[in-house]
């Protein structure tokens, strides 16, 4: 569904994302993995156009994406959240779903009805007439999560979405996001909570260095020396728990 | 408008040579740098964005009215023989002062490219302006730098209108024509290059010269207007400036 | 609309009727009104939006000129004039916003103190077209087509109905898909564009509402002098003056500016008409304290701030009248 060709990106002489070359699949829950300063987030801000590639080709659905509006590119179906959280802050919870709803539902009431069931879904109905700024960050983090969805993606970006968290919140995120994954929204996700990408993702990336190392199932992943290595001296534990 | 009218002053009531006087109002200006930063400028920076803008707005309305109110909208200018030393080079009609301002002006700019990249203060600036957070975890003050930094701009403006009133007139809004082009030489050049800059005002002097002299001397402001839209519409970040993240 | 809302109106109203007599006063009040109108458009953009300009002024000069020009020179009806100076103003506008919404924070400011300059020197210098410094001179010939009265007091009711324009318009907006991307804008523009929301888009369409109704502006005020030149439209105090009013009284609401132009107008013709002779100047020193405390002190704005007081006092009282009726049950 999301393929990036040999896309490169360089901030002034430095080289952030060489060369690299990935697919993900529709429907699925694809993992990004890497050791800080991999290129990860840079590799959805290429996606999401707001950074410029270098070189290369994104294609998401058969068409070619890179050099498109960001806005456009979230008409076509790719949504994303950010590492540090970018809510409205100064809206309502309610209004910042409502503006991501009014993509696809352009009357008023029909978007505050969508926004009500993504509100819902994410179980931050509640909190709906709050001030962004007065949630505290895992909410904050499942309202940008809300405010993606509303935009009915097919394809769902979460960078780092479980920074942050303790343990049952970071069960509970898991579980949110496998019934996205169960409405149909393909997920790729950056993470570094070794466990949660490994039980969730049917396919992960690895990322180092700008390159992409290497990539396959959980296990084949755990069991690979070359990232074993990469992150050697880091306290991330690979192993299921 | 302020080291204008101190220059002025300084002529009038004390007989002081502007090119001496300069000397002076650039500490001055130093000073109401230092203040006028630390108490209009530093308090708005934690506030949302517009309480900076229109304070600075204010501010810059009060002094013109104050300058309006005691000193009255009369243009003024001072007589200095010095100033008025030209010479014939091929055709040409050369002024002293202006060929004076002209070297001045260079070597002023390479002082301060000199300052920003070999001095300690100079580096903590540079610093500051790449990452403001990481400079702070150096141990660099960035209070002091920002009182620093405007101040050392304010004062370079004592220099100019030191220079400059002999050619020039004084009134309370004549800082405006001064900003004016000054935007559309940042613009022009790039944000944050000093380079930009001054082939920008170099280009824009040229132009506007030009321009006064085939089309029409009164056009001669719209000219560089006209120049900056078009900047504006084929090349926003400048000749040199940062590029602008989205396409 | 609110209470306090319709407390403000109401007593606009009544000043309004109740001083037909007095010229003077009325002149104030038609500026009020014709300001409070003007910052209010300006709002569109620059509250709601967040995009500060201060090329206003070329769109009440646009109207201006443009009006008075189709009136002296083809017999145009000002109302009609009013109309094309909308719609010249309208197209500038989304030009200006075209060129410059690309520019970051400060330099957006100074990108339309260039642009807004600019058209004062090419009116000043179109010398064959608005005559210059010397500026335009409009006919006495009052009628209702002819938008030109004898008394005060059909100006300051145009000017109200003006000011009740400006006013429906920055509610609709606040309340529509419009408003809703303005603010998004605002507060966080990738996050904005990232959920769908085409930021350029809404800003030129904000932008050209704004300037068409600054345009309305420029004819009224055209009209009421009966005389124009650059300096009085396309000045940079006129171009200050819309913001400042805005600010002062409350960015991005629809009732900031005009309380922000009933406590400010007032307050400065009045010192204009006191010391104005002798001490040029100081009520736009006043104008420029005013503006540094409020931004300083209470940055949101008058109006958010007297809301609140007045809500609260409400609050106050009722409460107070619960309890003395329970003290009485018992």
């Amino acid at each position: 569904m999301l393929e990036l060709k040999k896309v490169s990106k360089a901030f002034d002489g430095l080289k952030a994302v060489k060369e690299v070359s990935l697919e993900v699949e529709a429907d699925r829950i694809t993992g990004l993995i890497g050791p800080n300063g991999a290129g990860k987030t840079t590799i959805f801000n290429l996606v999401t156009n707001l950074y410029k590639l270098d070189q290369g080709e994104i294609v998401f659905n058969s068409k070619i994406i890179n050099g498109l509006a960001p806005e456009r590119i979230c008409e076509m179906g790719i949504s994303r959240t950010f590492q540090l959280v970018k809510t409205f802050n100064n809206l309502s919870v309610e209004k910042n779903v409502v503006i991501a709803a009014l993509l696809r539902n352009t009357r008023m009431n029909d978007a505050y009805e969508k926004a009500g069931e993504v509100l819902n879904f994410l179980n931050l109905y509640h909190h709906r007439d709050k001030y962004a700024k007065n949630l505290n960050l895992c909410e904050r983090k499942r309202l940008e999560v809300a405010r993606a969805l509303a935009t009915d993606p097919k394809l769902l970006l979460l960078d780092e979405v479980m920074c942050g968290l303790n343990p049952t919140e970071i069960k509970d995120v898991m579980k949110t996001i496998v019934n996205i994954n169960k409405t149909g929204v393909g997920i790729f996700l950056i993470e570094h909570i070794m466990s949660a990408v490994m039980h969730l993702s049917e396919k992960i990336i690895v990322l180092n260095h700008g390159e992409k190392l290497a990539e396959g199932s959980s296990m084949e992943i755990s069991k690979n020396p070359e990232v074993v290595k990469a992150y050697l001296g880091e306290e991330y534990s690979l192993v299921e728990s | 408008m302020i080291s204008l009218y101190a220059i002025y002053w300084m002529f009038e009531l004390y007989n002081i040579h502007p090119y001496i006087s300069l000397l002076v109002v650039i500490i001055l200006m130093f000073v109401l740098g230092l203040l006028v930063e630390r108490f209009i400028i530093r308090p708005t920076i934690d506030k949302p964005r517009h309480v900076h803008i229109f304070a600075t707005l204010g501010l810059s309305l009060i002094l013109q009215n104050l300058a309006l109110m005691f000193w009255t909208g009369n243009f003024r200018t001072i007589r200095i023989p010095i100033a008025q030393l030209t010479w014939e080079v091929g055709g040409v009609f050369l002024n002293f002062s202006r060929i004076l301002i002209f070297a001045v002006a260079l070597f002023a700019a390479l002082l301060i490219y000199l300052f920003l990249k070999y001095t300690w203060i100079g580096r903590a600036i540079r610093a500051t302006s790449q990452d403001r957070n990481a400079a702070m975890l150096m141990g660099i003050n960035i209070d002091k730098v920002f009182m620093i930094t405007f101040a050392i701009g304010i004062s370079t403006l004592g220099l100019a209108a030191g220079l400059l009133l002999p050619l020039y007139f004084v009134y309370p809004t004549v800082g405006f024509q001064f900003t004016l082009v000054a935007v559309v030489i940042i613009v022009m050049g790039g944000l944050g290059s000093i380079k930009g800059a001054i082939i920008a005002s170099i280009f824009i002097g040229i132009v506007e010269t030009l321009s006064g002299y085939f089309i029409d001397p009164a056009m001669k402001q719209a000219i560089y207007f006209i120049i900056f839209i078009c900047v504006l519409i084929f090349k926003p970040s400048g000749l040199f400036g940062k590029k602008l993240k989205v396409a | 609309m609110r209470k306090f809302d319709a407390g403000i109106f109401l007593i606009m109203l009544i000043f309004m009727l109740l001083y037909n007599s007095n010229n003077f006063v009325m002149g104030i009040i038609f500026q009020a009104l014709l300001w409070a109108a003007l910052a209010g458009s300006w709002n569109i953009l620059g509250g709601f939006a967040g995009q500060f300009s201060i090329a206003h002024s070329a769109f009440i000069g646009i109207g201006a000129y443009t009006s008075s020009l189709l009136y002296i020179h083809l017999g145009v009806s000002p109302w009609l004039g009013m109309l094309a100076g909308a719609a010249i103003s309208c197209m500038i506008g989304i030009f200006l916003g075209a060129i410059c919404f690309k520019l970051k924070g400060h330099f957006f400011v100074l990108a339309t103190l260039a642009f807004g300059q600019l058209m004062l020197i090419i009116a000043v210098y179109w010398r064959s077209l608005t005559k210059g410094s010397e500026g335009l001179s409009l006919p006495f010939n009052t009628g209702f087509l002819l938008m030109a009265f004898t008394n005060r007091l059909p100006y300051v009711i145009i000017a109200f109905l003006y000011l009740v324009l400006v006013i429906s318009v920055t509610i609709y907006i606040d309340k529509s898909k419009l408003g809703y991307f303005l603010t998004a804008y605002r507060e966080d523009d990738d996050a904005a564009r990232i959920v769908g929301v085409n930021t350029f888009r809404a800003r030129l369409l904000a932008s050209g509402i704004s300037s068409s109704l600054a345009a309305v502006g420029g004819t009224l005020y055209a009209q009421y002098m009966f005389y124009i030149d650059p300096i009085n439209v396309f000045g940079i105090n006129i171009a200050a003056q819309a913001p400042l009013i805005a600010i002062v009284g409350g960015l991005g609401t629809s009732m900031g500016p005009v309380f922000g132009a009933i406590l400010i107008l007032p307050l400065t013709q009045l010192l204009r008409a006191w010391v104005g002779g002798s001490l040029h100047g100081l009520h736009l020193i006043i104008y420029g304290v005013i503006l540094i405390i409020v931004l300083f002190l209470i940055p949101e704005g008058l109006y958010p701030r007297f809301q609140q007081a007045f809500y609260r006092l409400i609050k106050r009282e009722e409460k107070n009248a619960g309890t003395k009726k329970s003290v009485k049950g018992v």
